[in-house]
């Protein structure tokens, strides 16, 4: 009896690349390899390394050029995917014809799960140019399956600040907010890390909120405490959303996906602080994340923290 | 007692990225990072895919391009590496910058060790511009400690045929050759594989040929016999560096880390057989290797051929 092997899932990912260092496409490639994904890799840049550092060289990807890679890859009849996972582009214009690929990949085949991670800043600081945010909220977030900002991100998106200080409004705001990010698109919306004393809680804290929007518009909403780890890391967000796409695709549940995820994250940068040496004097953001030291932590993939489940069915 | 840490090994790869399927650099990060290595990885080129395929969209680093790179990288104190791979380098004149770089490292790091894989051509056919032979001769073999050329490339760099004339002292011819190679620079040299009808024996053969100078006048020489498979593949002799750099850096001798390389390379071809993909109809070179399926019979690592050693012998 011969039985067709079932082919390893297909993954899209477009960001960026840097020579040293683990950012971008470096963290989304090693992490979604190692869990069995076959990973096309479009770079939207290619730096010596990361742009906290004092010196970043390099080249960015133009929209001719990024059009020209699609083209490519269409008329070769390579352009089959089950996933499609953007981080960090520069520009609005690049955004743009992102969107459009992610159109046509969609249209021909719709089982394709778009994870957008909506990168445009963090701490009010902005990473990307002003036309990214219009381009997110209009173009991208309407394609977008998951979508996955940080506190910041989604105060740009939605327009509203998230920030009280008396416990019962806390989880409505967050909710408002949420709901707020479902109605531009994504069934799944996941806030990665919002300190805990932004709505009135500990110091030593972070927390995660997410919201799982089924074809019964039910909402299923939770949230994972997770301790805040004294250091600064690079490229945390962008391994967060690979291991969000690896455990979602296993999982097909986002409380799982979430459980492994911030757990798994946690762990490496646990390892991280372990394993590194002295931070390099010309890098301003704090460690590199030590993500080839940790592949043992990402493939063992314990649950350290578990998530605690808000409510559900609200309307 | 303060041990200095051991810090995981930092290897420079200098290749081609493409964003579908597995050459360059996609073979080197991949099996690289599996096996415990940073790596640092400078994109010679992005393309869609291969340049097998019909078509074949993207760009390539600039000369200014790749400066601008290694200045970053030294200017921020990254510059620092156990290992440098190379591989297909589209000019003279990029690599001619490539050479600058590796003697900077060189001279600051004396303890790196540079594996080349100098790619020319194969089966009488250039892949590269005519300038790439005089700088891989004068500047890049002198700087190298372990190249890995096919017998048409070893036959362009030391001007000489290496076979074809079928006598006795076919053998001799070739470790010759080699001698002449060492000479230029490199002590440690493997053509990874002679078709062995070529050299007089069964064409369903195929035969590494290695040699080590171990002292003034003194060279460890080897073959290994494997069989030939039956279907075209792109993307071996990439893989087959990498291998090769990551062994010889576990095993220290160059027999131990032929043997693990031709034996997991041999194992990749044969999963990649055995998926049996449908190879995309615009593609003219074959098998796309089935790296990430391959992640087990990587890490195994098991030794299925063994290298036949030639007494030590002293010119």
């Amino acid at each position: 009896m011969s039985i067709k092997p079932k082919r390893i899932p297909r993954v899209l990912s477009i960001q960026s690349h840097v020579v040293h260092g683990f950012v971008g496409n470096k963290c989304a490639t090693f992490i979604l390899q190692l869990y069995g994904f076959e990973v096309d890799v479009i770079n939207s840049v290619h730096f010596s390394n990361h742009t906290g550092y004092d010196v970043v060289k390099g080249s960015r990807l133009s929209v001719d050029e990024l059009r020209a890679i699609f083209q490519g890859l269409i008329a070769n009849e390579i352009f089959e995917y089950d996933y499609i996972l953007t981080g960090y582009m520069g520009s609005g214009e690049l955004l743009n014809v992102v969107a459009e690929y992610v159109r046509i990949i969609k249209s021909k085949s719709p089982h394709v799960k778009y994870l957008c991670d909506p990168v445009i800043g963090d701490n009010g600081e902005l990473y990307v140019d002003q036309s990214c945010i219009e381009m997110y909220k209009n173009v991208i977030l309407p394609l977008a399956d998951i979508v996955t900002p940080n506190d910041f991100e989604m105060e740009l998106l939605i327009g509203k600040q998230i920030k009280c200080n008396h416990d019962d409004n806390k989880e409505q705001l967050i909710w408002q907010s949420l709901q707020s990010l479902h109605n531009m698109g994504p069934t799944r919306v996941i806030i990665s890390s919002i300190s805990a004393v932004k709505l009135g809680g500990k110091e030593t804290m972070l927390q995660m909120y997410a919201s799982s929007k089924n074809s019964d518009n039910q909402y299923e909403i939770f949230r994972i405490d997770f301790p805040y780890l004294e250091g600064c890391f690079t490229g945390t967000g962008d391994l967060f959303s690979a291991l969000i796409l690896a455990w979602f695709h296993r999982e097909n549940n986002l409380i799982s996906a979430c459980e492994k995820s911030i757990s798994i994250l946690h762990q490496v940068l646990l390892k991280t602080l372990e394993t590194s040496e002295s931070i390099n004097i010309h890098n301003t953001c704090g460690n590199e994340l030590n993500l080839i030291e940790s592949k043992t932590v990402i493939e063992t993939a314990e649950i350290l923290f578990h998530a605690t489940i808000i409510d559900k069915n609200i309307n | 007692m303060s041990n200095k840490s051991h810090r995981i090994p930092r290897a420079l790869s200098i290749q081609s990225h493409v964003v579908y399927g597995y050459v360059g650099n996609k073979c080197a990060a991949f099996i690289l990072q599996l096996y415990g290595f940073d790596v640092d990885l400078i994109n010679s080129v992005h393309f869609s895919n291969h340049t097998g395929y019909k078509t074949v969209k993207g760009s390539r680093l600039s000369v200014d391009e790749l400066r601008n790179i290694f200045q970053g990288l030294l200017t921020n104190n990254l510059l620092e590496y156990d290992y440098i791979l190379t591989g297909y380098m589209g000019s003279g004149e990029l690599l001619h910058v490539v050479a600058e770089y590796i003697q900077l490292i060189k001279s600051k790091f004396p303890h790196v060790k540079y594996v080349c894989d100098p790619v020319i051509g194969d089966n009488n056919k250039l892949y590269v511009d005519r300038t790439c032979i005089d700088v891989y001769k004068n500047e890049i073999l002198p700087l190298a400690d372990i190249i890995t050329p096919n017998d048409f490339e070893v036959e362009l760099l030391i001007e000489k045929q290496l076979i074809g004339i079928q006598n006795d002292n076919q053998d001799d011819i070739i470790w010759q050759s080699l001698r002449c190679l060492h000479n230029m620079g490199p002590s440690h040299i493997i053509i990874s594989s002679l078709s062995a009808d070529k050299i007089g024996g069964n064409r369903n053969m195929l035969q590494l040929r290695a040699s080590s100078k171990l002292a003034d006048n003194q060279y460890q020489t080897f073959r290994i016999d494997f069989p030939r498979l039956e279907s075209s593949f792109t993307g071996t002799g990439d893989s087959f560096s990498a291998l090769i750099l990551a062994w010889f850096h576990k095993e220290n001798n160059l027999i131990c880390a032929c043997e693990k390389a031709i034996s997991i390379i041999h194992q990749i071809l044969l999963k990649t057989l055995e998926l049996a993909k449908p190879i995309s109809i615009h593609n003219t070179c074959g098998n796309e290797l089935c790296l990430v399926e391959s992640k087990t019979i990587i890490e195994s690592a098991k030794t299925i051929f063994y290298a036949v050693l030639n007494e030590k012998c002293n010119s």
